[in-house]
């Protein structure tokens, strides 16, 4: 591991909690005030929240990787292709050496009491709690199909995934990506080149297809196959071939073979369902929470976990994105530290680089939007507007950041412009907004 | 450059200024949630050099 960030302070912790542990032999011998599970960018984010806002309690900060919490977003693109490799830490200023703060990485929860306040680790500690915090994210689907297991067909969430993508790409040239979601195609632009032959295989008609506009998917298509990417629809893989128990083809039910000395299975991902039931918490899709992100009195979910109310549909849902980790992270670091909050209410932001191509999208698109286009396509730099019922519900913009800033304000403004006003740019747009506003705050 | 979460004022009475934005940073600060100053910069676009040493900076979230 070429940047380990390994700590070696909370090893020692582990240890004396094991310790007191067996000697004692009898629970909960360390108690703190919040215990929070996970330290993606939910949890690393409500750490630093909490230091920030100078909460005196005890934290303890539970990661089930061994490395210190860093960004995930630069796994699938810079991190990749830089010869000098280096993690981007989460959490900087000292906040893990912060005299009330312990990080406890490698290990997971195994069980826990909620009524006790009590969990237990897989490296046997036995901890109590004030407030459990879940921010236990969600790992990659994966194919159960013929062959899945050789080696050589990987996914990506950790660094540790990523080094191994880095290995493989050091073995061969032939990469197919399983799945046309937003990783494999930032994974198919960042390595698009170098004279490999990359093949993204996706089963549905169309890219990106439950995140972004028809139009996009198309754009987004033509650019990657401008850097050489092979892009095949409609194809569902049916199962790996071997060869000396390493992957070496991949072969689809349309009784298609691709030559493959990597494969990356990125086809979504799913939350843990056995912990909430190990804890006997509600779980759908992600442990439910209500508007005040609590699972239960004395548990909070944040981030990819988590099923929480959106309170302008009154309809669950769950997010994977860094700004639903952030968000969902302050609103809970808020609640901990006592002041009264309204539900939580966040503005969904989404963003993806793909080549020079910069992708941001504010808001959730629905089935059955309606949309309008602002730009040309063919120029890469436009943006596409979602409305149901006359209502903006999304943004998406192609290399133009200040209007997805714009839009991001404008929905959280409930402000919906007019047809005419987006065709006719952002300035028409922003007066718009602006006159809206004034008009507001007269009334 | 995404997400413009790191807007910062630079405080320019310690001497040391941090310049003008780039073109898309620039867009992005005309919409900041907390406002944009003369001064506003998105930290992730400074590149830390011998010339911003001493420089003063107001996190404004």
């Amino acid at each position: 591991m070429a940047d380990p960030l390994i700590t070696g302070v909370a090893d020692e912790t582990v240890e004396s909690i094991m310790k007191e542990d067996g000697e004692a032999n009898h629970k909960a011998v360390d108690e703190f005030d919040v215990v929070i599970v996970g330290a993606g960018h939910a949890g690393a984010t409500l750490a630093n929240a909490l230091v920030r806002k100078k909460f005196t309690g005890s934290v303890l900060l539970v990661s089930d990787e061994i490395f210190q919490p860093y960004h995930r977003p630069p796994l699938s693109k810079e991190y990749l292709n830089t010869d000098n490799i280096k993690s981007r830490p989460l959490l900087t200023g000292g906040v893990l050496s912060s005299p009330n703060v312990t990080f406890m990485p490698g290990c997971r929860i195994s069980a826990g009491d909620l009524q006790e306040g009590t969990v237990t680790l897989t490296n046997g500690a036995e901890l109590g709690f004030k407030k459990l915090v879940l921010a236990t994210g969600a790992s990659p689907r994966k194919l159960t199909i013929e062959g899945a297991d050789l080696e050589g067909i990987l996914s990506l969430k950790t660094l540790v995934d990523a080094e191994k993508i880095r290995d493989s790409l050091l073995q061969t040239k032939d990469l197919v990506l399983v799945g046309g979601g937003f990783i494999n195609l930032e994974l198919a632009c960042s390595l698009a080149g170098a004279g490999r032959n990359i093949t993204v295989l996706e089963q549905t008609p169309r890219l990106l297809q439950r995140a972004v506009s028809p139009v996009m998917s198309e754009f987004l298509k033509t650019q990657a196959e401008k850097l050489g990417v092979r892009i095949l629809l409609n194809e569902e893989v049916s199962r790996f071939e071997g060869d000396d128990n390493r992957i070496s083809h991949v072969l689809t039910a349309a009784g298609e073979r691709f030559k493959a000395g990597l494969a990356v299975v990125a086809i979504g991902s799913v939350p843990d369902p056995k912990l909430a039931q190990d804890l006997g918490l509600e779980s759908s899709n992600g442990i439910i929470v209500n508007g005040q992100l609590q699972a239960a009195t004395n548990v909070y979910a944040v981030g990819d976990c988590a099923f929480f109310p959106d309170p302008t549909t009154g309809h669950s849902l769950r997010l994977e994105s860094v700004q639903n980790s952030t968000d969902q992270a302050s609103y809970v670091a808020e609640e901990l530290v006592g002041s009264g909050q309204e539900v939580y209410h966040g503005v969904s932001w989404f963003w993806s680089v793909q080549g020079d191509n910069r992708l941001q999208i504010a808001g959730l698109a629905k089935p059955g939007s309606k949309l309008v286009v602002s730009g040309n396509p063919a120029d890469g730099n436009f943006a596409v507007y979602h409305y149901l019922d006359k209502l903006l519900c999304a943004v998406e913009t192609i290399n133009r950041p200040g209007e997805h800033m714009l839009a991001r304000k404008m929905l959280k403004d409930n402000f919906s412009p007019t047809e005419a006003q987006v065709t006719q740019g952002v300035d028409e747009i922003k007066a718009a907004l602006a006159s809206w506003e004034a008009n507001t705050t007269t009334l | 450059m995404a997400c413009a979460t790191c807007h910062v004022e630079v405080d320019e009475t310690s001497g040391v200024a941090a310049g003008q934005p780039f073109a898309m940073e620039n867009e992005m600060l005309d919409m900041v949630e907390s406002g944009r100053t003369p001064t506003s910069r998105l930290s992730c676009q400074l590149v830390a050099s011998q010339e911003l040493d001493g420089i003063r900076m107001k996190v404004t979230w």
